[in-house]
């Protein structure tokens, strides 16, 4: 295996699991609840990894991406129900990731709000238009790798690992913590933004823009194994530094600067100079994840030529879609919309979308005609119905539980 | 005939639909001036004092020498917009049998808010980053109290 081959992975997982919606969100998780929402996060990143290896392999064997199984298992009106819900849901977070690319520019040399996002937005179009694949994902890959900081802050700020450690087992919030149904909130918003239906419908496409081919299986399943676990890490790392922070001293973080202090607490600038760093390429890989996710999705939809590095000419809907969703996320981010109140809706609205996602993928993963020897096991397959079953779970739980913890402020 | 019996269903229920929208566009248009409902006072409340303890963090960081011009610059903007807009939506009728608090709130409130506008000039002095994180955190532990909440 080569080192570069996992970067695939590390993109897909750093754009799913710490992008700007998910930092702060996890931070606030640590600052409400402390460690009690670890859980979560091992029950997340275990979905997502049981999910990611599935729709690649499918894309390596049968050549279909997540967002073409979708289309022929629902068909062409619920498939298209699903296709533009779905392109809603990433234009909200694409709005949110330049939005937040502004903010941390911002906080790294100053400047102006607005022209911080110009300035951000043009690099990162540069960036999608003139780089290959996969030095797209190794760029974002590895610079957002900063953000293992995080980790060593985490250690750094001394937690109690007994408690750390009782928190991957599920339990209530304890007194003076907030109710159930901010938990609640808590628990269906993490879970489902560590599945996040752009992160495979990239994913898929990636392994097919990395030629990948069936003798490529284990490469397959080391990216989405090591790449989510990374991801699912980074925010347990995430999760605890916040509560270290924040937790019981009165602060409800919801600023991009708030969850860059936990770094500087335990590491001074140079912690928090990476830190800022971390999460610029972690936003811009998520702002780039999802205008091309965004991308494959309609041109798969519409059986149209696709692929980051065919021509123009050749894929002239799949390139004029990732650069629409740019543009369009950055007008509306530049209507001065709070980036994380608008990550906030993406995440929960992508809830109700997420069973449309995983559905198709499961059930072609387990065709044994279909598949062959490559279908799901038994064991993989019950693991994704249980999966499955959480989701339907959580899409259905998300809006009254969004309405009745007020975003989750109680 | 079933093709006509299905047309005849949508336009009913679309009808409906709209009438529907009306009458909730004509409740919203015509509704009076209502005083604020007890739990969005406390939000709003708790939202000042994670603010101001915030605040009071901003200025214990600075002294501390830990965080850079423009971060600490850019954090306190945002800091001073986020209470800007909560004491704008304080704005509204307090909630019947809450003036008192809700007058002590904003004041607190007003409080905080000078403090952060007087951050800036005082970023490189330690005394006064310490005196105003001592004020900004007191200010926070009023505000919790007054919230009444976790």
């Amino acid at each position: 295996l080569n080192v570069f081959d996992i970067f695939l992975g590390i993109m897909s997982a750093i754009g799913g699991n710490v992008d700007i919606g998910q930092l702060v969100f996890t931070i606030q998780a640590g600052a409400k609840f402390q460690y009690l929402l670890l859980w979560v996060v091992v029950a997340g990143t275990a979905s997502i990894i049981v999910f990611a290896e599935m729709s690649g392999r499918v894309a390596v064997v049968l050549k279909k991406p997540a967002f073409e199984l979708v289309r022929e298992r629902a068909g062409p009106h619920l498939g298209l129900v699903v296709l533009v819900a779905s392109i809603g849901v990433k234009l909200l977070t694409c709005t949110a990731q330049v939005g937040g690319i502004a903010i941390i520019l911002q906080l790294l040399f100053g400047g102006e709000y607005r022209l911080m996002m110009l300035a951000g937005a043009g690099l990162l179009m540069a960036a999608v238009g003139l780089m290959k694949f996969d030095w797209l994902d190794r760029m974002f890959g590895l610079l957002g790798l900063c953000l293992v900081v995080y980790a060593f802050a985490a250690v750094s700020l001394a937690p109690d690992w007994s408690a750390v450690a009782q928190g991957f087992v599920p339990r209530r919030p304890a007194s003076g913590m907030p109710g159930m149904a901010v938990y609640g909130y808590f628990v269906v918003g993490l879970f489902s933004a560590i599945l996040m239906p752009y992160e495979v419908h990239f994913y898929s496409s990636g392994a097919i823009e990395e030629k990948w081919t069936v003798r490529d299986l284990p490469s397959n399943f080391s990216n989405s194994v090591m790449g989510f676990a990374l991801g699912g890490v980074l925010t347990v790392a995430l999760v605890v530094a916040g509560a270290q922070a924040y937790f019981g001293k009165g602060i409800d973080p919801h600023l991009v600067g708030t969850v860059a202090l936990p770094a500087a607490l335990a590491f001074g600038t140079k912690g928090l100079l990476l830190a800022l760093l971390g999460m610029l390429f972690a936003i811009a890989g998520a702002a780039a994840e999802t205008a091309l996710a965004g991308a494959y999705s309609v041109a798969q939809f519409f059986g149209q030529p696709w692929g980051k590095d065919r021509p123009r000419k050749q894929a002239p809907v799949y390139h004029a879609t990732w650069l629409a969703i740019l543009v369009a996320a950055l007008a509306v981010a530049q209507t001065g919309v709070k980036a994380l109140e608008v990550v906030e809706y993406s995440v929960i609205f992508a809830v109700v979308v997420l069973p449309f996602t995983y559905y198709p993928i499961l059930r072609v993963a387990g065709d044994r005609k279909a598949m062959g020897k490559h279908a799901n096991g038994p064991f993989i397959q019950a693991a994704g119905w249980l999966i499955l079953s959480a989701i339907a779970v959580a899409a259905v739980s998300a809006v009254p539980l969004m309405i009745v913890s007020h975003m989750g402020e109680g | 005939m079933h093709a006509r019996a299905r047309k005849v269903a949508e336009i009913a229920v679309g009808a409906l639909a709209a009438l529907a929208l009306l009458l909730a566009l004509g409740q919203r248009a015509a509704a009076p001036p209502a005083p604020m409902k007890p739990d969005q006072f406390a939000r709003l409340v708790r939202q000042l004092a994670s603010d101001a303890h915030e605040a009071a963090q901003l200025s214990q960081a600075l002294r501390a020498g830990i965080l850079t011009r423009h971060a600490a610059l850019t954090h306190h903007d945002k800091l001073r917009d986020d209470v800007a807009d909560t004491l704008e939506q304080l704005d509204a009728p307090p909630p019947q049998g809450a003036e008192g608090a809700h007058a002590g709130v904003r004041a607190l409130g007003e409080r905080v808010k000078a403090g952060l506008s007087a951050l800036p000039a005082r970023m490189a002095d330690p005394a006064g980053l310490a005196k105003l994180a001592a004020d900004q955190a007191q200010a926070g532990d009023e505000l919790k109290r007054l919230a009444g909440a976790p």
